[in-house]
């Protein structure tokens, strides 16, 4: 598989773990409100464990589109002036 | 009541006030106007996204059907939206984000070349700003009748002048500036009624474990049913079948689509946001909030058929169910605030339709076809005439034009069948214009041949309904047979010339295959390297990428 294609099925499964978590925590308090108070905590658990994954994957994965951004922005300021741009996101690329 | 109607009416006034307080900074130029200078929040977009979508129709639709259904009504909203709102997030917002558009909608004339390109903006414009919109304004017109007449006995028009000429007003004189802000106001004041709801009908029940029980005892296996907290397999209205199509079906295809029916306003939530990063926080923040709004509307209606028990009987108007809980559970003072929470959860939806709407017909329609080069002025002022038809549609459904209605559902069918290839656009770069327009337009025909042909079947009983498959299978073969047509379409035909590629990838870096477009562009900069620069980096860029 392709990176491209590996960004996108990474995109997935975190998109995946944050709809996962976002639909515990409605079914935690659905089942709280007809007095099912196991099933309610017990998504409360898993919901709260999905949402810490979920932002923990999210943040490096972002930083990875804008890394591609960045060289690309780069590479067109290389195109257009024969020099790179001195900008936030060549600076983070730089880094990288 | 004196204090209902005080509440009620201070909260009209805080809505005008916020108009008044915005009408400069919106007056200032269109991006002002309709985008709010692009400097909201990814949070507040958020909000504003929910309470465009929750509305008064959501308490009277989601309030109904918990009443037949029970607590797994969640898996009716969540189903649907949980993970394509991800998606959204994910995989499309930062791209779109990076656009930078003005509308949505232009990015098929960036995407295509040409003929095909002119006429899916015409056919995405047409179907948003003069079908779409004015529909569901209007249907959430008519929600906010069904919760007033029971609550207050009030009649369609004397709710309408309750709730249009300050909705109209402050998304006039404010544009989208005063739409978020509002809207924000207008969650809290939604938030804080039905909470009140949810809580003191928990609270004449005796609590959550004596509402299980009654609902058990009074109804029987059917009540035991509705605590049930996901979807059994069997089920008249809401089987776990429908709910597992709905997940694929809506979400298949979600985050790529200029102009989804179901949520129009969403390109004008991303393109507002500060950074493309703050238009993935505003997906997030809108599934968060989304489903806790009608969450709130749509759990007490679990209790409402112990005390109505013809609620649960064929003929009677379920959706009256939360009206009338709003009645019996709230005293004076919280049923002011309850009923300012309906008519913020209506307003908030119809300023964001008559925001939105007016942009597109402005934008997509006035300018690109009939007057494209005139002043900031003229267009500020074509806006507003934009928001007063819009509104004088919407209208016209709430009292006579049903048909517009069932024309914007109908439509919102056939779009299922193009779902794959709103990815397609942006993943493949061999998609083009043509294939576009045989997955919007042929795969209408096919749903016509699948699921109209079908009913006609029936109709003429040369088939019986039983064998007629279900409607999510219906909508699988649908979406199957059209995805063959666009790739049969686009494979046979040219892909779109080297120069309307080359800058959509410039511009964008999408994800997907775009192997042979992403070479060119990176030769070409590669060509254009000095050695200087090379040093500089201290790697190549193709390996800068790969980091």
């Amino acid at each position: 598989m392709s990176g491209e294609w590996k960004l996108i099925l990474d995109g997935f499964v975190i998109a995946a773990s944050g709809a996962a978590a976002s639909m515990l925590y409605i079914v935690s308090a659905s089942a709280g409100y007809v007095g099912k108070f196991t099933v309610a905590f017990s998504s409360l658990a898993v919901a709260a464990a999905l949402t810490v994954a979920f932002f923990r994957w999210l943040q490096p994965y972002l930083n990875a589109l804008d890394a591609r951004e960045a060289a690309s922005t780069a590479k067109a300021a290389v195109e257009n002036d024969g020099a790179p741009a001195n900008t936030a996101s060549t600076q983070r690329a730089q880094q990288d | 009541m004196h204090i209902d109607y005080a509440i009620v009416l201070g909260y009209l006034v805080l809505m005008l006030g916020i108009g008044v307080y915005y009408r400069r900074f919106a007056g200032k130029n269109l991006d002002n106007y309709f985008l709010a200078g692009r400097s909201v929040p990814g949070w507040l977009n958020g909000v504003s996204y929910s309470a465009a979508l929750v509305s008064a129709d959501a308490a009277c639709g989601y309030g109904g059907l918990a009443t037949v259904t029970g607590a797994f009504v969640c898996w009716w909203y969540l189903s649907r939206f949980a993970l394509a709102l991800f998606v959204g997030a994910v995989l499309f917002a930062v791209f779109w984000r990076r656009l930078g558009l003005f509308t949505s909608l232009e990015f098929y004339e960036l995407r295509f070349a040409g003929r095909p390109a002119a006429m899916m903006r015409l056919w995405i414009a047409f179907r948003t700003s003069c079908i779409a919109m004015p529909a569901w304004t209007g249907v959430t017109l008519l929600a906010a009748c069904k919760i007033m007449e029971p609550v207050a006995g009030m009649s369609k028009t004397t709710t309408l002048l309750w709730v249009v000429p300050v909705s109209f007003l402050y998304v006039f004189m404010a544009g989208y500036k005063g739409v978020v802000i509002s809207n924000l106001v207008q969650m809290a004041v939604f938030t804080l009624g039905t909470l009140a709801v949810a809580l003191l009908t928990l609270i004449h029940f005796g609590g959550p474990t004596a509402l299980a029980a009654r609902l058990a005892a009074e109804l029987g296996p059917a009540g035991v049913e509705m605590t049930r907290v996901t979807p059994p397999i069997e089920h008249e209205v809401f089987p776990l079948a429908a709910a597992l199509a709905w997940l694929i079906g809506q979400t298949v295809g979600y985050g790529g689509d200029a102009a989804p029916m179901g949520g129009a306003v969403e390109g004008q939530r991303i393109l507002s946001t500060r950074s493309p990063r703050e238009a993935v926080t505003m997906y997030v923040v809108t599934a968060a909030t989304m489903f806790l709004f009608v969450l709130l509307v749509s759990l007490p209606c679990v209790a409402a058929p112990l005390l109505w028990p013809q609620l649960r009987s064929e003929g009677f108007d379920r959706e009256l169910a939360y009206g009338m809980l709003m009645k019996q559970m709230l005293p004076s003072g919280l049923l002011g605030l309850a009923v300012a929470g309906m008519l913020a959860g209506v307003m908030s939806t119809v300023s964001d339709n008559l925001n939105f709407g007016s942009q597109v017909m402005l934008s997509d329609l006035y300018q690109r076809w009939i007057k494209p080069a005139a002043s900031q002025a003229h267009y500020m002022a074509a806006g507003k005439v934009c928001l007063a038809i819009i509104l004088a549609m919407a209208l016209l459904v709430v009292y006579r034009v049903q048909l517009l209605f069932k024309v914007a559902v109908f439509m919102l069918q056939l779009s299922a069948a193009e779902l794959p290839a709103n990815w397609a656009q942006w993943w493949w770069w061999r998609f083009n214009g043509k294939a576009r327009l045989a997955a919007s337009f042929g795969g209408a025909a096919i749903f016509c041949i699948v699921v109209l042909g079908s009913e006609a079947l029936v109709a003429a009983g040369l088939v019986q309904q039983s064998q007629v498959p279900p409607w999510w299978w219906q909508t699988f073969i649908v979406m199957g047979l059209t995805t063959a047509l666009w790739v049969t379409v686009a494979l046979l035909t040219e892909p779109e010339s080297d120069e309307i590629l080359d800058r959509f990838y410039a511009r964008v870096q999408p994800l997907g295959s775009w192997g042979p477009v992403r070479r060119r562009v990176r030769f070409g900069a590669l060509q254009a390297e000095t050695p200087a620069a090379t040093a500089h980096y201290g790697a190549s860029p193709v390996q800068t990428v790969a980091l």
